[in-house]
């Protein structure tokens, strides 16, 4: 981690302008929002999401917006409920939702974002959803575990 | 940046937090709080939201316990602004059944109000994290149709 000595650079019109940018696959102006070396994590099952994972480099993340994403969902669009600006440093919570490409059926997700920048333009990017739920929505099905599994003591009210 | 929260105030919560000390942790907690970890109750039972500060103290010293401890929370980004604090985490815990080891990354999102935390939302990877825990592959019945759509990616 650690904090930047470039403090002060972000503003939330390039925050905007890059949830704008990303979740509308604006593909010249998300590329003029990268770093020629951004780092880009996408939390989530890549089995499932080929979406998801690690990606280095501003080609690697255009394409799996413009290209791999698109696969998956035709639009997708992103409600900002929190947007925190901190030096260099900025992090959005989301109501995401998209419609999925192989069926129309729309899901919707909650995304937590955090991005560093570097001269303007993003150089780390990582998001984290629920992806268990994320995962069921976009099977269109409850995932049902070996009954046999227990990650806790079976008397536990759930809440 | 709104006047707010000091970056020394978070940085000394964060610490606490980290460590889950809970006598300390619980004396940043607003009597109102709610907090919320987003995931699937049936097998993260922690999951989901819980409100006033001995449900919240409660949690974290027993309902969590039960199914996870966690020996390992490194802060990959912190970000202050206002009295919000969002954070993302690199957490490693281990099944408090039989130490089967997990990691996972947590962002948290906290609201303060007088300098007590009123709210916070816990996003984590809850799928790979209930794989780590189980020790195997979800099986996923038709993933094979939705595998098919993208046979000639690469995953990274």
């Amino acid at each position: 981690m650690g904090r930047s000595e470039n403090l002060g650079n972000v503003t939330r019109e390039w925050v905007e302008a890059f949830n704008e940018a990303y979740a509308g696959r604006h593909m010249d102006r998300l590329a003029s929002l990268l770093h020629d070396e951004v780092h880009w994590v996408i939390s989530g099952p890549v089995d499932l999401m080929p979406f998801c994972g690690e990606r280095r480099g501003k080609p690697a993340v255009l394409d799996m917006v413009g290209r791999i994403a698109a696969r998956q969902f035709v639009a997708v669009s992103f409600a900002p409920e929190l947007v925190l600006i901190d030096g260099d440093r900025a992090s959005t919570l989301c109501r995401a939702t998209g419609e999925r490409a192989m069926n129309g059926r729309t899901i919707g997700w909650r995304l937590a974002q955090f991005m560093r920048f570097r001269d303007g333009k993003i150089i780390e990017y990582c998001s984290v959803i629920d992806s268990f739920d994320a995962a069921e929505q976009v099977l269109g099905h409850a995932i049902e575990l070996d009954a046999g599994e227990s990650l806790g003591q079976r008397d536990a009210v759930a809440v | 940046m709104l006047s707010g929260l000091s970056h020394e105030f978070v940085e000394d919560f964060r610490k606490i937090y980290a460590a889950r000390d809970i006598a300390k942790i619980g004396l940043y907690l607003h009597d109102n709080v709610e907090w919320t970890i987003s995931g699937p109750v049936e097998y993260l039972r922690f999951c989901g939201t819980h409100r006033g500060k001995a449900a919240v103290i409660d949690l974290l010293k027993h309902r969590i316990p039960t199914v996870l401890r966690t020996f390992r929370f490194e802060p990959e980004s912190v970000v202050v602004d206002g009295n919000h604090i969002a954070m993302l985490h690199r957490q490693s815990s281990r099944r408090t059944i039989d130490g089967r080891v997990a990691n996972y990354r947590v962002a948290n999102f906290m609201q303060f109000e007088g300098g007590k935390l009123i709210k916070n939302l816990s996003l984590l990877d809850t799928f790979d994290a209930v794989e780590q825990l189980l020790g195997q592959r979800i099986q996923i019945g038709n993933s094979s149709s939705e595998s098919s759509e993208y046979a000639d990616v690469v995953a990274v």
